[in-house]
């Protein structure tokens, strides 16, 4: 368990050092500079600008003092936002997403599970082939369709909800059953086929010939070992969806964490960039730890020694 | 699986008793047609997307110059007759009182176009990285494997938007530049051909960037069965013989992985032309006045209001896609059935 801790840890450092790495050199590749976009200012403004935000000298050694800053836990200040520290901007527009992200979560992972199960336990069915049906339409239809869909029947038809903004659960809704649309079908995919292996094996056949009720071998023999695939998924979806998604967001008109993301890109704005891509892979590690965790409360048999494959 | 004892069964109709993972693939032959054929599912599927394509590559030079150009009719809803001529619009026309059903059409092409190159793309670079690692194991193995973990946990997003505006504008220069020289020198054939092709630089991004980032799970996926493969008898054989990596994985390995790769790169065609849309919606993909699926989608999501909606520029693109994305992921399915190719 300890050692299961301090490897993830020193792989977390690891992974976020090549992640840093990359993005803030992908995002020098792109031409021009934050300073660039309107009127240019004079060189030596420019100049003073590029000293006060640590962007002058080498590009090595603007990445050698970026890492140094990292290093004493400061994530620096925002070019666009100027007098914002990188991590004001985050805390800003993070709690938002992190309760939209957090429904559609649950949402995904009950309805998700629920249906798939529905789906093994009678399989070939009509239920079975109706929900199958629901799940591939909803992986292929995007977000930006799904949305303007939803809010066109219950907001516009139907007046159940309001067309966008935040505040209030019933604005939540709508939101977060766009957002989690495809992960609902995508988990119940994965949670038919994984159920249907299971029932398939033989200490179920031994359950059933015992004469158990179809509920509890479903229930309790079944569900717990089939769950498994479906917990390794949960642990980047969790880090993609608490993240925000600048889609859901800017069609409901939520001020969220998602479009931090693309703007960053688009405004040169490095450094908040780098703390957006750092806040998605701590996230990323850290649940992928909770899910091997989970591992080996679910099935024994996976021992945690330390040594386990993470995605 | 072969309940058979008494017939001498080869090793790969024995994968299912012994206790090695069965080869999850077992190349294209052994029924897979026949089995893709009985699946109505589809064979559906592989009849809608054969007309859709024809459709969307036939059809267009048959609309009249006023189905495809800017006219006065525009907003005009479905099945409206065109104020000057008698042309009918189907799907009803859009702001600048072009034809909708000759932009879907338009659209189509565009986005089945990038969706299955950057898929080809992808599988190129997935399975040349999958194989090498599965095959070379040990520590370059883990190297490779733990180089896609750390890209997986970019946001893909990034490399597109940044590959796009690192290049974009590069690449438009260096045609620019060829069409000049070849203007210089008077290739008539060639001057043209370039200046043609301007316009499409960004489809050719967009195919590169997104091919270039959506070979991950190709990757991983290839990997893992070049590892069940790699300790097969026939591979050992081939090896013990004396025959060199080259040949073994060219030979032997690489058309055991055409059933998955096939699968895969069904599957790798709808997350392409998801990922185009995705770009184009948010105005980083293809730019007016071409258009893509994702384009048409945006414009038609951003005239959704509680006065007055043109709901058809919505509903028909996002139909066209919808039934194109369901068909291939159809499709998909029923080759990995067919193929029992599995991921994990």
């Amino acid at each position: 368990m300890i050692g299961l801790l301090t490897k993830r840890l020193a792989g977390l450092g690891l992974v976020l050092f090549a992640v840093v790495s990359i993005t803030f050199f992908l995002a020098r590749l792109q031409p021009g500079g934050p300073f660039d976009a309107e009127k240019a200012p004079p060189a030596f403004i420019k100049e003073e600008l590029l000293r006060h935000y640590d962007l002058d000298g080498s590009l090595w050694s603007q990445y050698t003092r970026y890492l140094g800053d990292l290093l004493h836990g400061d994530l620096r200040v925002s070019f666009e936002y100027r007098n914002w520290t990188v991590g004001e901007v985050i805390g800003q527009q993070l709690p938002v997403s992190l309760q939209l992200g957090a429904v559609a979560f649950l949402l995904s992972t009950f309805f998700g599970v629920s249906l798939g199960c529905l789906a093994a336990m009678r399989k070939d069915t009509w239920i079975d082939r109706a929900s199958m049906l629901t799940a591939l339409l909803a992986i292929s239809l995007p977000s930006f369709i799904t949305g303007p869909l939803l809010i066109g029947i219950f907001s516009l038809a139907l007046g159940w909800f309001p067309v966008g903004g935040w505040g209030g659960v019933r604005s939540l809704v709508l939101p977060a059953l766009c957002l989690a649309a495809p992960y609902i079908a995508y988990i119940a995919r994965l949670m038919r086929n994984s159920m249907l292996e299971v029932l398939g094996a033989d200490y179920i056949r031994t359950a059933r010939a015992k004469g158990l009720a179809p509920r509890h071998i479903g229930g309790r023999h079944a569900l717990k070992v089939a769950l498994l695939p479906v917990v390794t998924f949960l642990g980047p979806l969790a880090a993609h969806l608490l993240t925000g998604s600048i889609i859901v967001e800017s069609v409901f008109s939520i001020p969220g964490a998602g479009s931090i993301f693309v703007n960053s890109i688009q405004n040169r704005d490095t450094f908040l960039l780098c703390g957006v891509v750092i806040l998605y892979c701590t996230l990323l590690v850290l649940f992928n730890l909770i899910v091997d965790l989970a591992y080996s409360a679910l099935d024994p048999r996976i021992q945690q020694n330390g040594g386990s494959q993470g995605e | 699986m072969n309940k058979n004892h008494s017939k001498i069964t080869t090793p790969e109709e024995e994968g299912g008793a012994s206790f090695l993972p069965e080869p999850a693939s077992r190349g294209l032959r052994s029924g897979a047609w026949q089995k893709i054929l009985r699946n109505r599912t589809a064979l559906a599927s592989l009849w809608v997307l054969g007309i859709m394509i024809t459709a969307a590559f036939a059809l267009p030079p048959f609309f009249p110059d006023a189905a495809s150009l800017p006219s006065d009719d525009t907003y005009l809803p479905p099945l409206s007759r065109a104020s000057q001529g008698s042309f009918l619009y189907l799907m009803g026309t859009d702001i600048n009182g072009s034809d909708l059903l000759y932009r879907v059409l338009a659209g189509a092409r565009v986005s089945l176009l990038v969706g299955l190159a950057g898929a080809i793309v992808a599988l190129f670079i997935g399975a040349a990285y999958g194989t090498l690692a599965g095959y070379l194991g040990g520590r370059v193995e883990a190297f490779m494997m733990r180089t896609v973990d750390v890209l997986y946990s970019i946001p893909r997003v990034l490399f597109i938007m940044i590959f796009i505006a690192a290049f974009d504008s590069r690449l438009k220069a260096a045609i620019d530049g060829a069409r000049q020289w070849a203007f210089s020198i008077q290739l008539d054939t060639l001057h043209d051909f370039l200046e043609s092709s301007l316009p499409y630089s960004r489809i050719l991004i967009l195919i590169l960037s997104l091919g270039l980032i959506e070979w991950l799970t190709m990757a991983r996926i290839v990997r893992g069965q070049v590892l069940v493969l790699r300790e097969q008898q026939f591979v050992t054989a081939s090896r013990a013989l004396g025959q060199r990596p080259a040949p073994i994985i060219l030979k032997h390995i690489l058309p055991n992985l055409a059933g998955i790769i096939l699968t895969y790169l069904t599957l790798t065609v709808p997350a392409v032309i998801l990922d185009e849309s995705f770009l184009s919606f948010l105005g980083l993909g293809i730019d007016d006045p071409a258009s893509s699926w994702g384009s048409l989608l945006r414009d038609g999501a951003q005239v959704i209001n509680p006065l007055e909606s043109q709901w058809w520029l919505l509903l028909f693109p996002a139909l066209a896609m919808a039934l194109a994305l369901l068909a291939l992921n159809f499709l998909g399915d029923g080759l990995r059935d067919a193929l029992d190719a599995r991921s994990t």
